[in-house]
């Protein structure tokens, strides 16, 4: 019988420094077979942490058809990512995974996409432009709305410059910006007045409940079913098999239901978003 | 066949009939360490014994349930050296025997082995473990448990066990539900039992109707009556006391203990209870489930809508142990009764108390 719980040792390959708190972390699973066998879709997410400190989930951000390897971008804002911060090239993370439900891809191809993502909500959306890049659904456009508090939070930065060719990328920081700067200033949902939003749209979002509340008031004014927007949830979690309760939701378990669901079938649920 | 064991005349019972139960539990000792109902200075307990005339027989709930023993507090997962687990080459549990358990225990222990049917330590404990239920009849009208249920003929192809015995004034019943059971019995010298055949927990005639009103009533109910789990909220003390001796509460976090070594030690799961308010934290110190009130109606949930949806079973097997141990009186099926009204007609905080007996 597989053991749910055991976390398999992977070696950090690379790290880039992403933000003052954030590092991404390129990994590769110590066995040849483990990394072989790991094939996980956008949105989904695996359990890493430290043996002998703790565990919790992270998004992947690489692009899921990249086999080799496979990306983490990680804040320090805890005990256990605090100690990743340690970490050097060679050191070793235990990951065990992918769980969940990512996003409909191939509903989600048959429509244009805006995808929002709040701070180091973002991580997720990584995995979604990198995939469309590589393989550039015929007919779809994706439009970036990515917002964050100052210039120096922008994750992923020295890769706009490649997003800008495919994707529609519009970045906002609420702090106030330098002159000649080339980011929009305000909050996420300013772009909102800023863009003209594409027709036949579906939404993905990540970020924190707040960016949602306001996010999901802007959307109304556009004609896109609770149905078509698609909510990454964040939870603590131990097992990540919808046992240990921590992540539960209503009747669902965010770590195997999610932990991305359409804002239709969340939307009700008390304390959900 | 069932109802037809319960009732003849008083004179008809047959004692000798008991010889059948230690000659039973006698053979399972040989190779199990026994677990059974025996009185405790604050009651009767789930406890090993190897006395059998300490075993209390009677129709009354034990204050703990198998879950001690099943799903023990604490479980060691791995060891681990340096950055790596190490991977147990095989699992291993103790033999035990788990004498006395009643048919709400039972249904709770059905619902742990959907919960826990893919976890190899929980699977390990039960492959080793000899479950032998017990009822005693006392009045032909009994019923047992918060719901009012009764005994019914198909109640126990819905239930997992190796060994039922039925205590009525007929005498001493016995039901085989597995080939461990089978042969436990046939090699006790017990030739007279029936084998019941494991059906799955839901009944042929569709879902169990107290949960689906009960469903009906928990779910949207932290909108549609938020003044009563606030009410709820300020009188519950969050002690967690309920989800402890619950045995339908198996919520659980990890951790990781250092050993004498320098970089070993084990990783291993605690229970846990969502009344912690730690429970929903996440890095960064946000937590879901804020309040009191959030987190006693993130307990309904998980016994009245959130195991309903997923396993088509009850996730409350009403006990009564939450009753028994609240230090604060907090009854839940009063609180399922206030559920079941509308608005208008709640009633004051006093009524969601436990009636005094």
């Amino acid at each position: 019988m597989k053991n749910p719980y055991y976390s398999h040792p992977a070696k950090i390959l690379k790290i880039r420094k992403e933000s003052p708190d954030s590092n991404l972390y390129t990994l590769q699973f110590k066995e040849a077979k483990i990394q072989k066998a790991f094939h996980f879709h956008p949105g989904q997410f695996v359990m890493a942490g430290i043996v002998g400190y703790g565990e919790g989930p992270f998004d992947i951000c690489s692009s899921s058809m990249e086999t080799t390897t496979f990306d983490l971008s990680i804040r320090k804002v805890g005990k256990i990512t605090q100690k990743i911060h340690t970490l050097e090239v060679g050191d070793t993370i235990s990951v065990r995974g992918p769980y969940g439900h990512g996003f409909p891809m191939t509903k989600l191809n048959q429509k244009n996409l805006l995808l929002l993502g709040g701070g180091c909500g973002f991580v997720t959306m990584r995995t979604v432009i990198l995939d469309y890049i590589k393989q550039k659904p015929k007919g779809q456009k994706i439009q970036v709305f990515f917002g964050v508090r100052s210039e120096k939070d922008f994750l992923f930065r020295q890769e706009f410059a490649t997003w800008s060719k495919h994707v529609d990328l519009h970045l906002i920081i609420a702090e106030a910006k330098e002159k000649k700067s080339r980011y929009h200033q305000g909050v996420i949902t300013d772009l909102f007045d800023k863009v003209k939003l594409l027709d036949n749209l579906a939404v993905i979002a990540c970020g924190p409940p707040i960016m949602y509340k306001f996010c999901l008031a802007r959307l109304k004014d556009y004609p896109i079913s609770d149905e078509d927007i698609y909510l990454s949830l964040e939870r603590r979690m131990d097992c990540g098999t919808g046992v240990c309760q921590h992540c539960a939701i209503g009747p669902y378990y965010v770590c195997k239901d999610g932990p991305v669901f359409s804002y239709g079938k969340i939307k009700d649920i008390q304390g959900a978003i | 066949m069932l109802n037809n064991l319960l009732y003849t005349k008083e004179c008809d019972i047959i004692y000798p009939m008991k010889t059948n139960l230690k000659k039973l539990l006698k053979y399972i000792q040989q190779e199990h360490k026994l677990i059974a109902p025996i009185k405790k200075d604050h009651g009767v307990f789930l406890s090993q014994t190897k006395d059998l005339n300490k075993i209390i027989l009677s129709s009354q709930l034990t204050e703990n349930s198998f879950k001690d023993f099943l799903f023990p507090q604490e479980q060691e997962l791995f060891d681990f050296k340096g950055a790596e687990l190490v991977k147990p080459k095989q699992y291993t549990a103790p033999g035990l025997a788990l004498f006395g358990i009643s048919i709400i225990d039972l249904r709770a222990l059905s619902l742990y082995a959907q919960v826990f049917r893919h976890d190899p330590y929980f699977q390990a404990r039960g492959n080793n473990t000899i479950v032998i239920g017990y009822l005693k009849v006392a009045t032909p009208d009994q019923t047992f448990g918060i719901f009012k249920e009764r005994l019914e003929e198909d109640t126990l192809e819905h239930l997992e066990f190796d060994v039922f015995v039925l205590d009525s004034n007929t005498g001493l019943h016995f039901f085989s539900g597995s080939p461990k059971g089978q042969k436990a019995l046939t090699q006790a010298g017990i030739e007279d039992f029936e084998n019941v055949e494991y059906v799955g927990p839901v009944k042929e005639s569709g879902l169990d109707q107290t949960m689906v009103a009960n469903y009906k009533k928990v779910k949207n109910s932290f909108k549609t009556h938020r003044k009563l789990w606030e009410e709820l909220g300020k009188r519950c003390l969050a002690c967690g006391k309920c989800s402890l001796v619950c045995p339908t509460c198996f919520c659980f976090s990890t951790h990781y203990k250092f050993g004498q070594k320098k970089k070993t030690g084990k990783k291993v799961l605690n229970w846990d209870t969502c009344f912690y308010s730690e429970f929903s934290r996440v890095a960064g110190g946000h937590k879901f489930l804020d309040t009191v009130a959030k987190r006693i109606f993130f307990w309904y949930e998980h016994k009245f809508v959130r195991i309903p949806d997923e396993l088509s079973i009850p996730g409350c097997v009403g006990c009564g142990r939450c009753i028994k141990v609240c230090p604060v009186a907090i009854d839940i099926s009063r609180v399922l009764a206030e559920l079941g009204k509308p608005v208008s007609k709640l009633a004051s905080r006093k009524t969601l108390k436990k009636k005094k007996s």
